[in-house]
């Protein structure tokens, strides 16, 4: 059975944004969190089945260095983010993968460590990719601190003040983390091996888990070295201002590759949420309840657009647009829902006609958020199976592989690669700590070692050596004969079946901004205040403004 | 260019001193290590790939899939696609020149033919020569999974046969065996025999695997420069 075989409403799918409009860098780029996200996703079920938190291990001393362990306790298993302290110097402080020290650094276990699991993750979890962890830990990361920020809360928690809220405004986390490695990566459990567990079933569970907890770390971090500064006149930090403290993530283009190299993947998140949306334009109802939350939404979105800065000039501009597009929705809704007889969809059409992207996405996020009843369930089939996607059907004949590559990559195949501008970029792993990053075709060497994720010029070769095959041929005798296209040919069978796989952007042009694809990535993640520091690097926050694990049974539904 | 830069095992947990010592690898790593090996070895993005899930159902299955690959690889040094793919001729599939075939353009071009006239669903076919013939077996389990049927493979003495994702083995061959060049038949029987017991999954590999892995997966890599270093990070203070 098929998610679509479930669909309880097929009256949605008049409703649907073709992938063309969808899978475009720029729209991609302009991804805002919704509550189908991986974050949201956590908090949700993590509160409906009443999972328990608690610190059993916390062995910081007075220069901040030592361990500690947080446990999130549910109906089945028990997972441990385990926590490693350090003193790093200020000259060590980096946040790029070839760094080797870190402010602190993480695992996630899978179950209740022993002294003997804390010492093995000891000897291994501060070298993050020099050490190795075991098939018990589900995941591994590091964060660093916000100098500035932590230093400000700690010398006015100490002082027996509050922080200034300007400040936590314009930082929004005391640390953030600067890799986190699931799925395997040195030695950790395999995907294959925990994703049959309901809670770590979809997407990124494991990774959000550690985040999420890391968070409260951070916060018991700075209050502990405070109560050690101040003694009796140190405070803890107001409800409120915790509150609006996230962690951060600073990434670059490790990230950039994932979203092309599972083109399944992509597709089931995309067309969650695109499902998602198009649910919620099929309703003929505005109902006062959903009104309400909405105008909630908007306000969060206000605020959050306000309290988001960053220097970079493509993100300014985007910012100006999203602050005056979120006034222009709330004029607008002024005067909605009105007469219509699919109110929703009438917002959503204004909007396409009124709004730049970034307020579109902005808006097609605020829409979901009334509407967990209808659309949470496709939270369910956001995950995917790769393996099964994986076989080519060389049974096909050429003639019509050929029309699905026409089809679906007809925007590829009017790219001419011959101007230097539509190939200026490769992609490429640097033999240093193994990092992807991205060269200058005419300026750089190693081009012949190029990734495969210029997808376009790919399509584009495929396109141009099947042009001389007879249509009766089988792509079997074609692969044969090329087996060079045999990867390309993948994703066109891929792509045929999963209409949301593609990127339909030219990977390699001297245009791409990578903070795209990043953004993309990180919005699904449930990533707010995206702030590029290149256009191939950013920082951002996660779980700002939501719970801590001690606030998760008091809050009313997530 | 020295592999250990990249080594996965590097530092941290000690490595295990001696080149006949043996370090964990997830299935994960195992797989992508594979695949950029084969890539570093000459194959195609798409064969490349194709290795390294081989490589996985194998070594899922207790075999030393890791081993084999490398095994194949180094003796598959400098040949071409056209030297190692298999000429389709009726029912028998050799190479155009007397090399051993390639396992992986066997395997691949197999699957792709099966449901065809040229393929398995037409009856046995009789390969002349393939490297590490074990190696084929993973693209039979796909075979079985697409023609819904068991796929065998005889060689020698011996018979081997897939059911989906389960081998059934009716004798066991060793790992010096299993790294041959061999003649083999493969064929769509009617039934499989019964199912064995599983044989656990093997998962630690050699040392001198891995690095012989490693060093063909950083030809893969480019190597660093200033430039590239610029490029890469965020081009401001992390200190703030």
């Amino acid at each position: 059975m098929t998610c679509s075989d479930l669909n309880p409403t097929p009256e949605a799918a008049a409703f649907r944004r073709a992938p063309s409009e969808v899978m475009r860098l720029d729209r991609m780029g302009s991804a805002h969190p919704t509550r189908l996200s991986f974050l949201r996703v956590l908090l949700r079920r993590l509160q409906a089945e009443g999972w328990t938190f608690d610190r059993p291990v916390w062995d910081i001393d007075a220069n901040g260095v030592g361990r500690a362990v947080y446990r999130a306790i549910g109906p089945v298993r028990t997972y441990s983010l385990v926590a490693f302290a350090h003193d790093l110097p200020d000259h060590m402080r980096s946040d790029r993968v070839i760094a080797t020290a870190w402010d602190a650094t993480f695992c996630l276990y899978d179950g209740n460590p022993s002294e003997a699991d804390l010492d093995r993750l000891q000897a291994n979890v501060p070298l993050q990719e020099a050490g190795r962890i075991s098939s018990k830990e589900l995941s591994l990361s590091r964060a660093n601190r916000s100098v500035r920020l932590f230093d400000h809360v700690l010398e006015r928690l100490a002082s027996g003040q509050q922080p200034d809220v300007a400040e936590i405004e314009a930082v929004g986390y005391l640390m953030r983390t600067t890799a986190v490695y699931g799925s395997g990566k040195f030695g950790a459990a395999d995907r294959a091996d925990i994703a049959d567990r309901p809670e770590l079933t979809g997407p990124f569970q494991a990774e959000m888990l550690s985040v999420w907890l890391t968070r409260a770390f951070t916060v018991d971090m700075v209050e502990h070295l405070a109560a050690l500064r101040g003694g009796d006149r140190a405070v803890r930090l107001d409800e409120s201002i915790r509150r609006r403290l996230g962690v951060g993530n600073s990434t670059g283009l490790g990230m950039a590759p994932f979203l092309v190299r599972h083109p399944v993947l992509l597709n089931n998140w995309m067309m969650a949420r695109e499902e998602a949306l198009s649910r919620v334009r099929a309703q003929t109802v505005a109902t006062p309840h959903a009104i309400s939350v909405l105008g909630t939404a908007l306000e969060n979105a206000k605020r959050n657009a306000e309290s988001w800065h960053s220097e970079h000039p493509v993100q300014i501009a985007k910012l100006a647009d999203l602050r005056g597009d979120l006034a222009r929705i709330e004029a607008h809704l002024a005067n909605w829902p009105g007469e219509s007889e699919h109110p929703w969809d009438a917002l959503w059409t204004w909007g396409k006609g009124d709004l730049t992207i970034e307020g579109q996405e902005a808006l097609l996020s605020l829409m979901l958020e009334p509407h967990g009843a209808l659309i949470d369930d496709l939270a369910d089939c956001m995950n995917a199976d790769e393996a099964a996607a994986f076989r080519i059907d060389g049974s096909v004949s050429v003639g019509a592989f050929r029309a699905t590559l026409e089809r679906d990559y007809g925007w590829a195949l009017k790219i001419d690669f011959h101007r230097p501008e539509q190939a200026a970029r490769f992609w490429y792993v640097s033999e240093e700590k193994l990092e992807p990053r991205l060269g200058d075709r005419f300026a750089e060497d190693g081009a012949e070692r190029e990734l495969p994720l210029c997808t376009a010029r790919m399509a584009a070769e495929l396109a141009r050596d099947l042009s001389g095959w007879p249509d009766d041929q089988s792509l079997a005798q074609f692969l044969l004969a090329h087996p060079e296209h045999r990867l390309m040919a993948r994703r066109v069978q891929i792509c045929a079946h999963h209409p949301f796989a593609e990127i339909q952007d030219n990977l390699i042009a001297e245009t791409m901004l990578p903070i795209d694809l990043l953004r993309c990535k990180l919005a699904f993640f449930g990533a707010s205040h995206f702030d590029p520091r290149s256009d191939r690097w950013v920082r951002i926050a996660l779980f700002q403004g939501a719970p801590y694990p001690q606030d998760l049974a008091k809050e009313k539904l997530l | 260019m020295m592999p250990e830069p990249n080594d996965p095992t590097r530092a941290g947990a000690p490595v295990p001193e001696g080149m006949g010592a043996r370090v964990r690898l997830s299935m994960t790593e195992l797989e992508t290590l594979a695949a950029k090996a084969a890539r570093g070895a000459g194959l195609a993005w798409g064969l490349a790939e194709e290795a390294g899930a081989a490589t996985r159902w194998l070594q899922a299955r207790g075999f030393d899939g890791a081993d084999l690959l490398l095994a194949h690889l180094e003796r598959n040094a400098g040949a071409c696609w056209q030297d190692v793919a298999p000429v389709i001729k009726g029912r028998t599939w050799k190479s155009s020149g007397g090399h051993p075939l390639c396992p992986i353009a066997t395997g691949t071009t197999l699957c792709d033919h099966a449901p065809l006239a040229e393929g398995l669903a037409a009856g046995p076919i009789l390969l002349t020569q393939v490297d590490c013939p074990a190696l084929l077996l993973p693209f039979l389990s796909g075979i079985s999974h697409r023609m819904c049927k068991p796929c065998a493979l005889d060689w020698a003495e011996s018979q081997l046969i897939v059911s989906g994702d389960v081998i059934h083995s009716r004798s066991l061959l060793g790992q010096d065996m299993l790294s041959t060049c061999a003649d083999v038949q493969v064929s769509l029987p009617s039934a499989a025999p019964e199912a064995v017991t599983p044989a656990p999954a093997v998962r630690k590999i050699a040392i001198a695997t891995l690095r012989g892995l490693d060093a063909l997966a950083m030809r893969t890599t480019v190597p660093a420069s200033e430039q590239s270093r610029q490029g890469a990070g965020a081009g401001t203070t992390d200190n703030d």
